[in-house]
């Protein structure tokens, strides 16, 4: 049975929180506020923050199996996270060895996995033809947020402008 | 060819996306090496082994 590991705030007053496998995987779990995306959206500019998942640098190259555990306990983390309904979270998968398709497509599978039907995941893709980059990006908020579907506009406006500019 | 205002914002977003995960992400990485982060790695290592 799937059990998320056990998890703490590295400081009681941010929004970093750490767990370790039962394969002493160390992981780090940021939300990093960042008013600077939403300027013109007020009611919800303020809590726009970005996610940061963090495996130790050292254990990068270490195969410790296919652990379930994890997402679950960033989910766990997540429903945490969220138990503030007007907090919204902005995150991209990483690109620096080119392998953000791999992490967006593992990425959706653990939120559909670990969906309990409260968060709301918004996803565009974004081609980067100057740098020969791809951006796979999400905006992810609880269903009970007050400013939805102001949100949900803000999105679609973004992308958009993207899908004017392909 | 030049591009739109819009078509720069839209990248601006998914690059100031990107730029702030590497710079968050060499934080964090440095904070994981503290005393105070590997000490509630232990407390965290003790807790699971007793949920077990």
């Amino acid at each position: 049975m799937l059990q998320p590991y056990n998890f703490k705030k590295i400081d009681s007053d941010s929004s970093e929180y750490a767990f370790v496998t039962s394969s002493g995987m160390i992981y780090s779990v940021a939300f990093v506020k960042a008013d600077y995306y939403f300027p013109k959206n007020e009611s919800f500019k303020n809590d726009t923050f970005e996610l940061i998942i963090q495996l130790d640098e050292s254990q990068k190259n270490t195969w410790a199996g296919r652990d379930l555990n994890i997402p679950s306990t960033i989910a766990a983390i997540f429903k945490d996270f969220f138990k503030d309904h007007e907090k919204v979270v902005v995150f991209s998968c990483d690109t620096t060895d080119g392998k953000q398709g791999a992490r967006n497509r593992k990425f959706d599978d653990w939120f559909k996995q670990f969906d309990d039907d409260s968060l709301l995941k918004l996803n565009e893709t974004i081609f980067d033809i100057e740098n020969q980059s791809q951006y796979f990006m999400s905006m992810i908020f609880s269903k009970e947020n007050p400013h939805k579907n102001e949100i949900v506009i803000a999105f679609k406006e973004l992308t958009k402008t993207l899908s004017e500019a392909k | 060819m030049e591009k739109s205002a819009e078509e720069r914002s839209a990248l601006w977003f998914a690059r100031t996306l990107e730029a702030n995960k590497q710079k968050h992400k060499k934080r964090l990485q440095e904070k994981m090496q503290t005393p105070d982060f590997l000490r509630l790695i232990e407390s965290l290592k003790n807790n699971n082994v007793t949920a077990v």
